[in-house]
């Protein structure tokens, strides 16, 4: 019997003894800070990301809706025969990218593609984000290419957090592709260029009478074709501007695999000028010929120094993308283009 | 007396031992270990994701990836796994996502590891080594896939072409659609470009190489979603 009640002695110790250890261990156990936080944690890093994802998305949909948006200003033009007014082509094109006169209804404009994004954001993520478009403004252009600059809001309340910003979103579009409308008018300049003929298109596509086709179909062919390095810059030519310079103020896209030559540089797309260079060849443009094949010239010795910048464009020297300047109004074909 | 007396001692060790064991086990069972082990499938997850953002077709050791960008499945060597399963996924070639999600899934995940990988919803692929209900640790993460094609050129060529009858811009059009345009022209016999000879004007009865170019349109789709998840 006193064996007995040692026995429960025992058992009582080794239970006193479980109690102790187990104490012990979760006294100095100690707990992630996190560990309690982690769905916490993961949410807002989600709503974060959303709203990283969102402005990531705004950069391509600012690119592309400015892309239609050139494409529906040149519609304009050649439907009117009209050039955008001197110095509006930076509003038309806002108010074009925004599905706003004189693109009213234009099913590309910037808030159609950012509404898309958002709807996904709420119903597929529960990321409540809604947003503003402050304004879209040109920060810089080549004789090819525009940069632009949205400023957008964001505001996303949630259970955990909020946020309210706003960002500069910079983009850059191309006019790869698209009709230009300078080169669709066919005009003299007049005097101010020495009483050179100044060979242009007249804007109706649908009128071939207009049309000088035959001293453009080596340029004008597959659309390749660009403003060269002394021509108006892009905007410019929306709004009419043609007359800056009398060299040429065209030029192709050339083929590599057609001028084998072309392909010793990793650019592909290369120009008809840069490869008039290469070859010592250079079209005078500032002849009555024109733009014709036999006002090409051979150039003795060209300096065949070539950089090539970015990923598409090979430069040559030739052109020097204008990050901080733009074309001025009332500067339209002097100083190359930019501010005095 | 002494002979029951033993019997209690007995019994009673196992008592006591049956309850430190039971102590042990509640203590081993929040330990870090265990833990660990979650971060540890946690980090599967996120690896494979990284994998598939991070990895560039071109570079993928994968037949499979090597076959869709020579038979043009692919368009953009450049584009990394994700965009390439995209890609395939708008243009309705499911089966090969999967092919291509299976084989670098197999590469790069342990096998008792089982995934599920939905694009837009839709299952592309499943692995299952045990289900999903039963397993014990199960993670998933989402993705969103912003497709972007800016405006771009095509140049395809059409070989062996004799210059009679129809201009060769209209060979490119009847061979790859009207949005295709004759830009040059390769003489088969003098072996030089003749930019003109679109138009068929030179009747010499030689062959060409005809080059046909076409701008396609950038676009920008609506974003989609690419749900991984992960179990063991």
């Amino acid at each position: 019997m006193i064996l007995f009640k040692k026995g429960i002695v025992f058992s009582l110790m080794a239970l006193a003894m479980a109690v102790l250890f187990t104490t012990l261990f979760f006294s100095y156990y100690q707990q992630p800070l996190d560990q309690g936080n982690e769905a916490v944690k993961t949410r807002v890093l989600m709503l974060n990301k959303g709203i990283i994802d969102f402005y990531q998305y705004s950069e391509k949909a600012l690119s592309i809706s400015a892309y239609k948006s050139l494409q529906l200003l040149y519609n304009k033009i050649n439907t009117t025969g009209n050039y955008i007014s001197q110095g509006y082509f930076e509003k038309n094109l806002s108010a074009c990218m925004m599905g706003e006169e004189p693109c009213l209804g234009n099913p590309d404009n910037i808030s159609s593609y950012l509404d898309n994004f958002t709807k996904v954001l709420n119903n597929d993520l529960r990321v409540p984000l809604q947003y503003v478009i402050n304004n879209i403004t040109i920060s810089g252009e080549s004789r090819w290419s525009l940069k632009l600059r949205a400023n957008i809001s964001v505001s996303l309340i949630d259970s955990f957090a909020s946020w309210n910003l706003y960002k500069i979103i910079n983009s850059t579009v191309n006019n790869t592709g698209l009709y230009d409308p300078l080169f669709t008018q066919y005009g003299f300049a007049g005097n101010d260029l020495g009483g050179v003929e100044y060979r242009r298109i007249k804007p109706n596509l649908n009128d071939q009478s207009n049309w000088d086709l035959s001293s453009f179909s080596e340029f004008y062919f597959a659309r390749e074709y660009r403003a060269s390095f002394k021509g108006p810059c892009l905007s410019d030519r929306y709004e009419g501007h043609s007359n800056t310079n009398p060299d040429c103020a065209i030029e192709t896209i050339l083929n590599p695999d057609v001028f084998v030559k072309l392909k010793e540089k990793l650019n592909v797309n290369l120009s008809q000028l840069d490869y008039s260079i290469i070859n010592n060849e250079h079209f005078v443009c500032n002849t009555t010929e024109g733009l014709q094949a036999n006002a090409r010239y051979t150039i003795p010795a060209v300096n065949i120094n070539i950089t090539l910048s970015g990923d598409d464009i090979a430069s040559f020297n030739l052109e020097q993308e204008r990050d901080n300047a733009r074309c001025c109004p009332g500067y339209k074909g002097t100083n190359n283009g930019l501010c005095p | 007396m002494n002979k029951r007396g033993g019997i209690f001692f007995i019994m009673d060790a196992f008592l006591a031992s049956a309850i430190i064991t039971i102590a042990l086990l509640s203590v081993l069972s929040t330990s870090p270990a265990q833990q660990n082990s979650v971060d540890d499938t946690k980090n599967i997850l996120i690896n494979y994701m990284d994998f598939f953002e991070n990895t560039k077709a071109y570079s993928a050791q994968s037949q499979v990836i090597d076959e869709l960008i020579t038979n043009g499945s692919i368009s953009d060597k450049k584009e990394n796994l994700f965009e390439a399963i995209t890609e395939l996924m708008i243009k309705g070639l499911q089966e090969n996502a999967t092919k291509l999600v299976e084989e670098q899934t197999n590469l790069i995940l342990p096998v008792p590891y089982s995934i599920e990988f939905r694009f837009n919803n839709t299952i592309i692929y499943n692995r299952s080594m045990e289900t999903i209900f039963t397993a014990k640790q199960r993670f998933s993460r989402k993705k969103i896939i912003n497709y972007y094609k800016p405006p771009r050129k095509i140049t395809k060529v059409l070989s062996n072409l004799p210059d009679f009858a129809s201009p060769f811009d209209d060979d490119c059009k009847s061979n790859f659609g009207t949005d295709y345009d004759c830009i040059n022209t390769k003489h088969l016999l003098s072996g030089t470009a003749v930019p003109s000879a679109c138009y068929k004007e030179y009747d010499d009865g030689q062959k060409y190489d005809v080059y046909c170019t076409a701008f396609k349109e950038g676009k920008l789709y609506p974003p989609m979603i690419i749900e991984v998840s992960i179990w063991v």
